[in-house]
């Protein structure tokens, strides 16, 4: 192994862990506020990544004279739809199990997770989808590692977004409103807040995150799959755990951090071991350190 | 009150006696006949449904510890199926082992197995566990598919010795179904028998607040633990005989999907129902089967719906566990007010 390869490595492996990144962050939010795993964030992903192939193909020429204007579309437009259908999934599959025992609401998360992914190898007939070229520009050599435009691009939106969501939650009423009802939502429902409202629009919020990032995917690795959800999402709930889960700045380091290390794999070890490997990280933090690498020690539900 | 609640709530006015004893005779003899049908439908193909929903309804029963009684969720139960199916492969292959001397084998690897994963994993949090357990189920099916020296990767291993037993050879599923019933038998009475032993009640306790539990000196992690081993060495025997019958294992029998199903049959069944999570076996084959001969991607939508759908409008399952039976029979006659429902609480619309 050469000190290129390892670059290269590191460079790839931030790419793609920045949008691992932007999956992680619904997961914690949804958890931070809510403490309940939400499966389906895995689903809404793909979700996610087949309306950006739909978008693409109904833009058809367009996209190709005007490469970035048709990402910006098909971006926001599968923001908004896969918003849509978190919004769906919470008024459907959680919102009435709300005061029901905490394993209800998990196995409910998992039958809609299921769900979405089964609809979607129904119509798609579990064929793979081919995602079009944004950017065709021939990639740069920086040094010794290449790196292409596309690539780049991903990573500055993905980071840009995360560091945007950082901001929101901080520094706005509704921020203010989460990190309430994350501490205590009775308390934070007596000082007048619509609690029912801010869980609705984290979900929503972790579900249009989510789709941005099936489209970043999309654009990144060149086809989606019907079962890309099962896979990607572990790894998103990996990285939000090794982040450390309810913590916004954690998902971005366990993003990048599952990232480069699941591409290190690929130097030392065939390429189907990069499964493996995240799963050994997700089991390792969770027996040696459960409230991850930013986590405080995570205080025993009743 | 909808029709549905008011089921729930018992307010039901039970027949009467001899109707009663009627019902209960012609439940004998339904499951009878149902369990003898492949002996008199004959053919090929019925036995190898009742095989299957013999092995399906097993993997319930064992799941129903870990899930109904401990209340722990296993996202990665049919991993111990696979240690299960894969410890007699290769007993059988390399060794020449008869299945007989292998399920013993299997059930011993499955606890042990059950215990190095469960250790660290049941310290950690509600949640947590089914992600654990999750990762735990990818580990082995990777290990199934890569490891090839043990597992045959995706070829799978076959080509063993056929089993016999006092000179009889075991080949088609009709060979196999006796001996599927009578473990399905055994794990039905034996988790009965669990549920109201001193561990059952540690763990109905453990389920029904996990503080209140470990204030009261149950040793949490430790009852836990017997949960997750006593209910996946099914698992492993089922594996085993399940391997055996299809001559053949290979790693498409235990993806997450597989795992995902063993869960939805126990929440669909009725968590803690031994007759419930039975019937979720059976019911489970039957729509899977039905639905593969119209279109096989069908069958994982309207299954998560199913699920869905239980989750959302009947938590306790089709057939619900009902801890204090005497108590249910004095609310149907009238004689005591019904508990008060969640739906008399429910906030939301």
């Amino acid at each position: 192994m050469s000190l290129q390869e390892l670059l290269q490595q590191i460079v790839n492996g931030l790419v793609v862990g920045s949008v691992y990144g932007l999956v992680a962050l619904g997961y914690t939010m949804v958890y931070g506020i809510v403490r309940l795993i939400n499966f389906a964030q895995g689903a809404l992903f793909e979700a996610g990544a087949y309306v950006g192939v739909v978008v693409f193909s109904l833009l058809g020429a367009f996209a190709t004279h005007q490469p970035l204007i048709g990402l910006l579309i098909a971006l926001i437009l599968s923001a908004l739809l896969t918003g849509g259908l978190a919004y769906l999934v919470e008024r459907v599959a959680y919102r009435p199990l709300r005061n029901a025992p905490p394993l209800t609401p998990l196995v409910s998360s998992l039958a809609t997770f299921f769900l979405i992914i089964s609809v979607i190898q129904v119509i798609t007939g579990a064929q793979p989808l081919n995602y079009p070229q944004v950017l065709s520009v021939s990639p740069w050599t920086i040094g010794p590692i290449t790196l292409a435009p596309t690539s780049l691009l991903i990573a500055v939106v993905a980071v840009l977004l995360m560091v945007g969501i950082h901001f929101y939650v901080q520094h706005t009423k509704m921020g203010k409103a989460m990190r309430a009802i994350a501490v205590n939502r009775n308390a934070a429902a007596l000082m007048g807040i619509n609690t029912t409202w801010v869980v609705t629009f984290t979900f929503m919020l972790g579900g249009a995150l989510a789709a941005v990032a099936g489209v970043l995917f999309g654009v990144d690795y060149g086809t989606v799959t019907y079962n890309m959800g099962e896979f990607y999402g572990l790894v998103a709930f990996t990285a939000a755990v090794l982040g450390g889960i309810g913590n916004v700045p954690g998902a971005l380091l366990g993003g990048l951090t599952v990232g480069v290390l699941s591409s290190f794999a690929t130097i030392f070890l065939p390429n189907q071991w990069q499964e493996a490997i995240v799963f050994a990280i997700l089991i390792l933090v969770l027996a040696v350190r459960p409230q991850g690498i930013l986590g405080e020690r995570v205080a025993e539900r009743a | 009150m909808s029709v549905l609640a008011r089921l729930r709530a018992g307010r039901r006015p039970l027949p009467p006696a001899n109707a009663r004893q009627g019902m209960r005779v012609a439940l004998v003899l339904g499951t009878v006949a149902f369990a003898s049908a492949p002996y008199w439908l004959g053919g090929s193909y019925f036995p190898d449904i009742w095989v299957d929903m013999g092995l399906w309804a097993i993997i319930g029963v064992g799941l129903n510890v870990v899930i109904g009684f401990a209340g722990l969720l296993d996202l990665g139960y049919m991993a111990f199926y696979a240690i299960g199916g894969y410890v007699f492969a290769n007993a059988a292959l390399y060794h020449g082992f008869n299945l007989w001397e292998t399920l013993p084998i299997g059930a011993v690897v499955a606890l042990v197995s059950s215990a190095i994963i469960g250790f660290p994993t049941l310290r950690v949090h509600g949640d947590y566990l089914a992600i654990m357990t999750l990762g735990f189920g990818g580990i082995v099916y990777f290990a199934a598919e890569n490891l090839s020296a043990v597992t045959g990767g995706v070829n799978g291993l076959y080509g063993w010795k056929t089993p016999s037993l006092l000179g009889h050879p075991f080949i088609t599923p009709l060979d196999f179904y006796p001996f599927v019933l009578a473990l399905l038998i055994v794990a039905a009475l034996v988790t009965m028998h669990l549920r109201s032993s001193r561990i059952g009640r540690a763990w109905a306790c453990i389920k029904d607040d996990e503080i209140a539990a470990a204030s009261s000196g149950i040793a949490i992690v430790r009852y836990k633990l017997y949960a997750y081993m006593l209910g996946s060495v099914w698992a492993g025997l089922a594996g085993a005989l399940f391997a055996a019958k299809e001559a053949l294992i290979s790693p498409e029998s235990f993806t997450f999907d597989a795992s995902f199903f063993a869960v939805a049959i126990v929440v669909l069944g009725g968590m803690g129902s031994i007759s419930g999570v039975i019937v979720g076996g059976i019911f489970y084959v039957v729509i899977a089967e039905w639905l593969s001969a119209y279109t096989g991607t069908l069958s994982g939508v309207i299954f998560a719906a199913l699920l869905l759908l239980v989750v959302l409008l009947r938590p306790q399952g089709l057939i619900p566990y009902r801890p204090n039976f005497s108590r249910h029979r004095l609310i149907r006659y009238g004689l005591a007010e019904p508990p008060a429902t969640t739906d008399d609480y429910r906030l939301d619309p």
